[in-house]
């Protein structure tokens, strides 16, 4: 009987050791499913695929041709990140409220980081060029035209008028501008769409083409002669004219669009620190060591915010190529009313046509490409610092044009 | 065309106008304070400078009034211009010597010359 009932026992133990080693494989195999289901594999959408290629054509570019690379790196791996697709609700993602990406897009949903990009921009900026020939702040004016027709555009092309002015100001070729206008214009609250994303990933894409997309528009617009033009070289500027600069310009521009503040102030404030000469430390930091870290912060958070599902719709087609128009006609601008003032200009006060593309504010980028298509035709005609003329009256230009679109729509 | 569209030209329109004006206005504000206000400032802070430099050299030549005041800037100028042969050129140019040997440098030179103390040894 023992015999018999350890026999059934044992046999009943089997049953069950057979019945428990069957539970664990199905445990174990639920697990590896479970475990796959959350993989990237499992859940990886076409959508997710194409990104990652945009990603990896970013750092292409940055690496092999140098466009930005301070730029595309930090956003082409963003995009990298924010495509890794993922089971929502783990606090993961960028959009995930409580997750570690999520705290750090708080800076561009927000519009913080735009500001202190603005401080370093100023304490790197030398406003000689400028202060030394007045009248080129007006090219940097011109050039803010592709923001305004661009505007008009999108409204044409169905974005409401929030949309449309933050669409428009990719045309400022201003990277933090686009961001911070974009933040406080379409941020996905108070039913607006949330276009950070696109709008910012437009504006860095162009202004790291800007050696690809000036050329053809600054030969088309201006003939061989004009190309050809040496401009006198600037005088000296002194230093009280240096640290007067900043402060006028904080003044006189704020005033008349105080919208701008947060970018002006933190601009000229920055210029400040580096001009006045005595904070020397200050104005090192903010261009070195804070700037670094914000465009770090800044770069990769805009990047990872291009989650495919957000990223890849008709609506962000669109602003790329309204994006591409915009950039096309503020260089046209520039160019144009460059030749417009020589009109009335005469002997060596007239303007290489040329440096007109430069008030579209990529500083300094496109005030390169202008040195470089001025030296294809005149190899000792250097327009590098008549170009940062404009170039930084760009950066100005953008940030009141910001200003203004907040005004009217914010 | 749709209605919303349509809707928001007129305000785009107005945006786009006022837009471009201003942002020229308070470009041309900077252009306008850095082309004509600034130097024009400048010029009349210098010249009240050199006017004040003048007045004040104008009220210190009117001090000097008395005789031997002027006596003694007379024998200070004169003093002054007797010892301009003294000056020298301040300018210093050192160039190598081409011989290597030289007695300023001579250890030998300076450690067996008989010293004039009038000590014997």
């Amino acid at each position: 009987m023992v015999t018999i009932s350890g026999l059934v026992f044992s046999q009943g133990s089997s049953a069950v050791e057979s019945a428990g080693t069957n539970s664990l494989i199905d445990q174990a195999i639920n697990g590896v499913q479970r475990f796959l289901s959350y993989t990237g594999f499992y859940n990886v959408m076409l959508g997710n695929v194409i990104m990652i290629v945009v990603a990896l054509v970013f750092i292409w570019l940055a690496i092999k041709y140098d466009y930005e690379p301070l730029l595309l790196i930090p956003i082409g791996t963003g995009i990298i990140i924010g495509n890794i697709p993922f089971v929502g609700g783990n606090q993961i993602g960028i959009y995930e409220s409580g997750s570690v990406l999520n705290y750090l897009y708080f800076g561009v949903v927000k519009g913080i980081y735009p500001p202190l990009i603005f401080l370093g921009i100023g304490a790197m900026t030398d406003f000689s060029s400028l202060i030394s020939n007045p009248k080129l702040i007006l090219l940097g004016a011109a050039a803010q035209i592709g923001v305004f027709l661009t505007f008009f555009g999108a409204i044409l092309l169905g974005f409401n008028l929030a949309e449309a002015g933050a669409i428009g100001i990719i045309g400022g070729a201003d990277g933090p501008t686009a961001i911070f206008i974009s933040s406080k214009l379409v941020n996905g609250l108070k039913g607006t769409q949330n276009l950070i994303g696109p709008i910012a990933i437009a504006a860095y894409s162009y202004m790291a083409l800007v050696p690809v997309i000036q050329p053809p528009i600054m030969r088309l617009l201006t003939g061989k002669d004009e190309r050809l033009i040496r401009m006198k070289p600037p005088r000296v500027v002194s230093k009280t004219e240096k640290i007067i600069f900043p402060i006028i310009g904080l003044l006189l521009t704020t005033f008349i669009s105080p919208s701008a503040l947060p970018l002006l102030g933190m601009l000229f404030f920055g210029n400040l620190l580096k001009e006045s000469g005595r904070t020397e430390r200050l104005a090192e930091t903010a261009r070195t060591k804070m700037i670094d870290i914000v465009t770090i912060l800044l770069g990769v958070t805009v990047g990872a915010s291009t989650q495919a599902d957000v990223f890849l719709t008709w609506v962000s087609i669109k602003i790329f190529m309204l994006g591409a128009a915009s950039f096309i006609v503020a260089t046209a601008g520039g160019v144009l009313f460059a030749k417009f003032m020589n009109i009335f200009l005469r002997g060596d006060n007239k303007i290489n046509p040329l440096i007109g593309a430069a008030g579209v504010s990529a500083v300094p980028d496109s005030a390169r490409v202008v040195q470089l298509m001025g030296q294809k035709y005149d190899k000792n005609n250097h327009l590098l610092m008549h170009a940062m003329a404009p170039n930084v009256s760009g950066v100005i230009g953008s940030a009141v044009a910001a200003g203004i679109l907040l005004s009217f729509l914010g | 065309m749709n209605d919303s569209i349509l809707a928001n030209i007129d305000d785009g329109l107005v945006i786009l106008v006022v837009g471009i004006l201003i942002v020229f206005f308070s470009l041309l504000l900077l252009f306008i304070f850095f082309q004509y206000v600034v130097p024009f400032v400048f010029n009349l802070i210098k010249r009240k400078s050199r006017k004040e430099e003048g007045q004040a050299v104008q009220t210190k030549s009117a001090k000097v009034s008395s005789g031997e005041e002027i006596a003694a800037v007379a024998a200070a100028v004169y003093l002054y211009l007797e010892e301009t042969h003294d000056l020298e050129n301040p300018i210093i140019t050192i160039s190598k010597s081409p011989k290597d040997y030289s007695p300023w440098s001579s250890k030998i030179y300076t450690t067996h010359t008989v010293l004039r103390t009038g000590l014997k040894y």
